[in-house]
């Protein structure tokens, strides 16, 4: 007998396509988790895969990071009521192993196979931490303990998941890959379709073709942020990479954002179920598939040859979007597309898209001849890594500095006349256009240029744009300053700088002063 | 005889008995339940005479109340009711618990000493749960209903009558809030009588007001209506619950208990952007109230069949009359119940309920939680700042001021809340400061010069050597004859003891003092005059508190550079620790205050030097400090700053933050009824009192602040003066 236990869509729909591919004729118990039980209230229905089916409490929220006893209580209450014993199963399929059923095998070092929680995630465990770290630190501490975030749980006996959806250079020994789609695929076409009927009465989606599908995550519902910066999030995301595509949404099941209201032009759907469905219900095959950082499109990155990620990196500094999207304008502005960029301490999936789109959609600048060689984007970076004397005196060689807010310090950094003598300002203008849904905030921003080449500075002084955009509600624009705008604007820089840097002093002053204090 | 005064004592004795048992239930049934205690006597205390002759009617209230009480406790765990974290923040926090808990337990409520909020963020304490997850909750129904008022919408008054006051003002009816209460209880009783419903339209009421005072009903309507959709404002809190919810297609109603007809809420959703709805219940159009439950037995007839949830602030027509009816319900606290225990008493009746409406609106809807230094702007400045700014606005127009100067650093806050209210009227902000003034003053007042710069030095708790004083006001040259003349070393520390020996050496040296000082004033005129331009005449602002700064300007403007304009100098308040230092210039109308001086607001001058320990000042700076350094003056052409007090910017910036929303909010209301920005200093000032009421806010916010009595800087030691420095010698 086959035991699978589950704790999401993704997860139930695995262990069904999992049962129908490799072990159609086994018995097998399901145990669902309260939280699908919520969901599908048509779980009965799933008697057609698992001769039984059992809810349970997937809570696991120790007090410290021993594992509660209770816990093994509950399970055993459950498995006697249910007129079964663990020992019963040739097999344990654990899927979500960081819920209180993967605690309960792990402590009581009962062989079991590991589901990765999402496609990729068996290689990049920390998304799964970070999500468990805004509900409970003691849960963390367990989980690792335990190896439940990354299957290195001495009673794991095999790690199944999406080999091509890891993280390059990922191998283990005990990996085995399961692919939903292609085993999805490869069912029989009736088998499939009742598959899909379990999770959505739908059976074709309409969608224009080439589209591009948005693949949304529940940010604000999973507390990685509020809602409001997640609508400003999905507002930038849209107005930056897809102004002017056939947009169709597909919010996360859990995700309660107004798409609709928020994005009036494209098509919003609110049926619920896994996208792992998208090649057996879209009526045609989408242009480009896109997301932030859903795991989702792991799986589909074998079917459709265009889909686009940024990164977990983006949503935590998605407000540096406009600084962004002004230094590659620089870049399109004063180098040909050929030439070449680096960045450092930047989100590199944002410029190169940004690149990419610059190359796509305009033609390019016609300069006869490139004043420099290559452009460095700075921001989030350690000065004394990052920023050598060679790259400050050559002239082929220009810097933009971000300036987003982290690590402003490395302006300091900059020999004091070379500031003032080199240091070009480039002050982002933000203008409200739109009253309702409006969500970011109308402060100017300032990123900084930084070059010895003359004709270049030259260049760059001169420079402006204006950007609307559209959802956010925002016009952004740059216009040429005046000199004694430039030099007041760096001087704020510099104070800006200094502010932080004495800060930092001051608490560190205080934090020794107290710890002495203490010592006394 | 005897058997007569045997009865007097029985009866006496029982009627002790009774006594002792009425309050006894009095204590368990109310005293005792600090929610059915604040409406109950609320209740009570605003409905005085009806009480008295209807006591039954106030019992079958508090057993509404007790009931709503019990269901309470069983709910909290999923209602919309804020918890309060205080307990469990007073084990975090350096603060003591709040007197309201413990010191005045035993007072009756009328009696008990209001006090603010103690326990750090206020918002914090009564947080909501956020609109996402509570629009979460809602998902599982199929009908979800809203109250309108205070929930739904929200207005800037922290009693929902004190706006008949606005209504008043617009049609110029003296004593209006009273007349238009009563005209509404005579309406319902007449109403009562003829329908056997209470429920009545406006009409209804305006006709008891046409009786009364000769109004002409429709003209009345109209006034009420708009002031209504001036005031009223859409809850954001509920506006994003909207949204999500319409995005999964839920049915949307409203539900009121209002004397407002359908087609008039309609309007007044409409004007707060609130259009996206299913239906809308009001009482007076189906003759029925959510209170008595039939407006809700309305609501299942017309959807029978489906899950139905009901969201409102008041306990009986919003929760009890509901749940009675199996209806689900979520209890959202009045915002104005949550903040009004917390709010400055003492106020003038209007401004002081506009006042509060604004910060419970703000700060307990739902939306944010905001840090204390944010609410410590937003709650004890925001007031205070823009009742000075508008102070300031009249005096220049009424004395033909050409240019405002706001003084640095106080203000910097000054003229960023100016400009956002004014747009008439040229300024400018102006790096000064009283080191500034006394040296460029010095040739005049000798006096303030040296006591500034060696009585205060030598009692500053942070010694300054001789040399660090020299060095700040450039008077290094003076170094080696100091050491040749007077026998003290550079190095050595100025004491009360050597001081006279110092002021001796000064004074020696007075005149190439004053002809050393002659280079940087010149740099001093050239910058003011490049400042005041053509100007003939000019207001200098400045917080307080002798006036010395703005004083000083007009000295040099007026007298030494005769620069052919006049100079009026405006303070925030005058206080000084030689009472009668500044009495002529008051006297004669040079300086002009807007809070308090000797001879103003004399109750607040003497509250503002008496409690505390006179430590007030330093909490009412806090409110106009400013990120950037001191003003030192100039040498050879350039601006010299003292040591930046980079550990109160961030503070700072959080302060000013909660003033200039507390001033955007307040305008745009106040803009539709601009008699609203006639803010007595005495208004402005309540806040502020309050927040002093009790030392224990004002300390846990700022002991640990820098905070620089005196002119100049220990320059070899670096070291600020803290707030606790001052503090904990007066044993604060």
């Amino acid at each position: 007998m086959i035991l699978y236990s589950v704790i999401s869509s993704l997860h139930l729909l695995n262990a069904i396509t999992h049962k129908c591919s490799f072990h159609e004729k086994t018995p097998s118990v399901l145990l669902i988790s309260h939280f699908l039980f919520d969901k599908y209230p048509n779980f009965n229905s799933l008697t057609l895969y698992f001769e039984k089916i059992v809810v349970f409490s997937a809570h696991l929220l120790p007090k410290t990071d021993s594992y509660p006893e209770s816990n093994d209580t509950y399970f055993l209450d459950l498995f006697r009521k249910n007129n079964f014993s663990i020992s019963d199963f040739s097999e344990i399929h654990v899927m979500g192993a960081h819920y209180s059923f993967g605690a309960y095998v792990a402590h009581n070092n009962i062989p079991f196979f590991f589901w990765e929680d999402a496609a990729g995630l068996l290689s990049r465990k920390n998304i799964v931490i970070e999500i468990d770290r805004k509900f409970s630190e003691t849960k963390i501490l367990l989980c690792e303990k335990y190896g439940l975030y990354d299957g290195s749980s001495p009673s794991v006996i095999g790690k199944i998941g999406l080999i091509s959806a890891q993280v390059q250079g990922f191998s283990d020994e005990t990996f085995i890959g399961f692919d939903t789609i292609k085993e999805l695929l490869s069912l029989n076409s009736n088998v499939s379709k009742l598959i899909v009927s379990f999770f959505t009465s739908v059976e074709k989606i309409d969608i224009p073709l080439s589209s591009t599908i948005v693949l949304t995550q529940h940010l604000a519902n999973l507390r990685v942020m509020s809602l409001y910066d997640q609508i400003l999030l999905y507002q930038n995301f849209v107005d930056y990479f897809f102004p002017a595509e056939s947009l169709v949404i597909k919010p996360h099941p859990d995700d309660l954002l107004f798409y609709s209201r928020l994005f009036p032009s494209a098509i919003v759907i609110h049926e619920k179920f896994p996208s792992e469905f998208f090649p057996l219900i879209l009526s045609n095959k989408p242009k480009l598939i896109a997301t932030i950082s859903s795991t989702a499109i792991n799986g589909l990155r074998g079917y459709y040859e265009n889909t686009f990620s940024l990164s977990d990196q983006f949503v935590q500094n998605f407000q540096a979007i406009h600084r962004y999207y002004v230094s590659v304008l620089l870049w399109n502005y004063i180098l040909s597309p050929s030439l070449f960029y680096r960045g450092l301490g930047v989100i590199d999936s944002v410029v190169e898209r940004m690149i990419e789109n610059f190359k796509t959609n305009t033609t390019t600048n016609s300069k006869e001849e490139p004043y420099i060689s290559s452009l460095y984007f700075f921001d989030d970076i350690n000065v004394s890594s990052g920023l050598s004397r060679d790259l400050l005196e050559d002239r082929d060689i220009s810097l933009v500095f971000l300036n987003s807010g982290k690590s402003p310090n490395y302006l300091l950094e900059l020999p004091k006349e070379a500031m003032l003598q080199n240091l070009i300002p480039i002050r982002i203008i933000k203008k409200q256009i739109k009253q309702v849904d409006f969500y970011s905030d109308e402060f100017s921003e300032i990123i900084y240029f930084y070059s010895k080449n003359e004709r270049c500075k030259k260049m760059v002084e001169k420079f402006e744009f204006s950007k609307e955009l559209p959802h956010t509600g925002l016009v952004i624009s740059v216009k040429p300053l005046s000199p004694e705008e430039q030099r007041i604007l760096v001087l704020e820089g510099i104070l800006a700088a200094t502010e932080k840097r004495l800060q930092y002093q001051t608490s560190v002053n205080s934090e020794l002063a107290k710890a002495l204090e203490n010592r006394k | 005889m005897r058997v007569f005064s045997q009865f007097i004592r029985k009866r006496l004795a029982y009627g002790i008995v009774m006594k002792s048992i009425k309050n006894k239930l009095y204590d368990f049934l109310v005293t005792s339940r600090p929610l059915v205690r604040d409406r109950y006597q609320n209740y009570v205390c605003s409905n005085k005479e009806y009480h008295k002759n209807h006591r039954f009617r106030s019992w079958v209230y508090l057993y509404h109340l007790l009931k709503f009480d019990k269901a309470q406790k069983k709910l909290s765990k999923f209602s919309l009711v804020p918890s309060n974290v205080s307990n469990s923040q007073s084990r975090s926090s350096a603060v003591t618990p709040s007197p309201r808990k413990s010191d005045c337990k035993s007072l009756p409520v009328n009696q008990r000493l209001r006090l603010p909020y103690l326990d750090g963020s206020e918002s914090f304490a009564f947080k909501r749960e956020e609109p996402i997850f509570f629009a979460k909750r809602l998902m599982p129904f199929d009908i979800i209903s809203f109250d309108i008022f205070d929930t739904l919408i929200l207005r800037t008054f922290s009693n929902p009558t004190d706006l008949f006051m606005v209504v008043g003002n617009k049609l110029n009816l003296t004593n209006f809030k009273k007349i238009r209460i009563d005209a509404e209880k005579e309406a319902r009783s007449i109403s009562l009588a003829l329908t056997g419903s209470s429920e009545i339209t406006l009409e209804d009421i305006y006709k008891q007001i046409q009786y009364r005072t000769g109004l002409n009903i429709k003209q009345g309507v109209e006034a009420e209506l708009s002031t209504e959709a001036d005031f009223c404002f859409p809850n954001q809190y509920f506006v994003d619950v909207l949204k999500i919810l319409k995005e999964f297609n839920k049915t949307i109603i409203f539900t009121s208990d209002m004397y407002l007809s359908k087609a008039q809420i309609t309007k007044l959703l409409y004007s707060c952007g609130i259009v996206d709805y299913d239906n809308l219940y009001i009482s007076c159009e189906y003759g029925c109230s959510k209170r008595s439950g039939n407006l809700f037995k309305q609501l299942k007839f017309d959807y029978p069949n489906k899950s139905i949830v009901h969201i409102g602030d008041n306990p009986i027509s919003d929760y009890s009359s509901a749940k009675e009816l199996g209806i689900n319900t979520f209890f959202y606290k009045n915002c104005h119940e949550i903040g009004n225990p917390f709010r400055a008493d003492g106020m003038s009746d209007l401004i002081g309920s506009f006042y509060s409406g604004i910060v419970n609106t703000h700060l307990h809807n739902g939306i944010n939680v905001f840090n204390p230094y944010y609410e410590y702007g937003f709650i004890y400045g925001g007031l205070y700042i823009l009742g000075f700014c508008n102070w300031i606005h009249k005096k220049s127009k009424l004395e033909n001021i050409d240019k405002i100067l706001f003084l640095s650093r106080d203000g910097d806050i000054y003229k960023k809340v100016y400009n956002i209210l004014f747009n008439d009227s040229p300024n400018e902000y102006v790096l000064w400061s009283r080191i500034a003034n006394t040296k460029y003053t010095m040739e005049h007042n000798k006096d303030d010069f040296l006591t500034r710069m060696v009585t205060h030095k030598a009692l500053s708790p942070i010694p300054s050597t001789f040399k660090d004083i020299l060095v700040s006001i450039q008077l290094d040259f003076l170094l080696p004859l100091l050491e040749k003349t007077s026998k003290l070393k550079g190095s050595s520390l100025l004491t009360q003891e050597n001081k006279i020996l110092f002021e001796k050496f000064l004074s020696n040296h007075w005149d190439s003092i004053v002809e050393n000082m002659q280079t940087d004033c010149e740099t001093a005129r050239l910058y003011l005059s490049s400042i005041i331009g053509a100007s003939k005449k000019i207001a200098v602002i400045d917080v307080g508190w002798l006036g010395s700064g703005p004083l000083g300007i007009k000295y040099l403007v007026e007298e030494k550079w005769k620069m052919n304009c006049n100079v009026k100098c405006l303070l925030a308040a005058s206080h000084f620790y030689i009472p009668e230092s500044n009495i002529n210039e008051i006297m004669n109308e040079d300086i002009e205050t807007y809070i308090f001086s000797r001879m103003y607001n004399r109750n607040l001058y003497d509250t503002h030097k008496k409690s505390n320990k006179g430590t007030n000042n330093i909490f009412f700076e806090f409110f106009s400090q400013s990120c950037s350094p001191s003003f030192n003056g100039f040498s050879n052409g350039s601006f010299l700053f003292d040591m930046p007090e980079i550990n109160n910017y961030e503070i700072t910036r959080d302060i000013h933050s909660g003033i200039l929303d507390f001033c955007k909010i307040y305008r745009s209301f106040a803009n539709k009824s601009p008699y609203l920005f006639n803010i007595s200093g005495y208004d402005a000032y309540m806040p502020f009192r309050f927040a002093i009421r009790d030392i224990r806010l004002v300390k846990s916010l700022f002991e640990h602040c820098s905070f620089s009595r005196n002119v100049g800087v220990n320059l070899s030691g670096q070291k600020q003066e803290t707030v606790s420095d001052i503090l904990n010698p007066l044993k604060i």
